[in-house]
């Protein structure tokens, strides 16, 4: 079972959001959003790899 | 099983993380709950060892009625992958996406059980 994707997408996300408002805090807005986003699709990129790999299980098993 | 005891821990852990990442990123509390869906399925389903020799056990039995259980594997798995796409539409506020996924989930399992029901027609006509 791989917990540590768990965890690890939400340090990713804790991280974030400290950053997002030490920079916002810091009036550099479009940083904070281009941080956002780039670690958004950082942590999309292995969640859809995850849900890929679950949903090739469940063509194999039920014959789809 | 310390199986179902792991998931549950797990989703229950995942639940209050997402909490506290809702309030600041909402997009991350929401791939949260994509991994732990596929995290805790991939989790169970690699249990299918234990399904597959059920389920050639059945076909053994049951040799002539394999085309209605392969109907009907197809017919839970649709509903399995529909149901959690559309629970996760629905987590992220996308009602819309959600019921389009419910309809073509609806729509897939119907086309896999057209066989079955036209057979099923012939034989009433033939009895009648």
């Amino acid at each position: 079972m791989d917990i540590d994707l768990i965890f690890k997408i939400a340090a990713i996300g804790i991280l974030v959001a400290v950053l997002n408002i030490l920079l916002q805090r810091s009036g550099r807005e479009e940083q904070a959003l281009m941080t956002s986003i780039t670690a958004l699709v950082v942590v999309l990129m292995v969640v859809v790899q995850k849900i890929s790999e679950l949903f090739t299980m469940i063509k194999t098993l039920f014959g789809l | 099983m310390e199986l179902i005891i792991k998931c549950s821990a797990l989703a229950v852990t995942a639940s209050v993380i997402g909490l506290i990442l809702k309030k600041t990123n909402a997009e991350f509390s929401f791939a949260l709950s994509a991994a732990v869906i596929a995290v805790i399925l991939l989790a169970v389903l690699k249990l299918s060892g234990i399904t597959s020799e059920l389920l050639r056990e059945i076909r053994k039995l049951t040799a002539d009625t394999d085309v209605q259980l392969m109907v009907m594997l197809k017919c839970v798995g649709i509903a399995g992958i529909t149901k959690m796409s559309a629970e996760l539409c629905r987590d992220a506020s996308q009602n819309a996406a959600a019921a389009a996924v419910e309809f073509a989930g609806t729509v897939c399992a119907a086309a896999v059980s057209f066989p079955m029901i036209t057979g099923m027609l012939k034989l009433i006509g033939e009895m009648v």
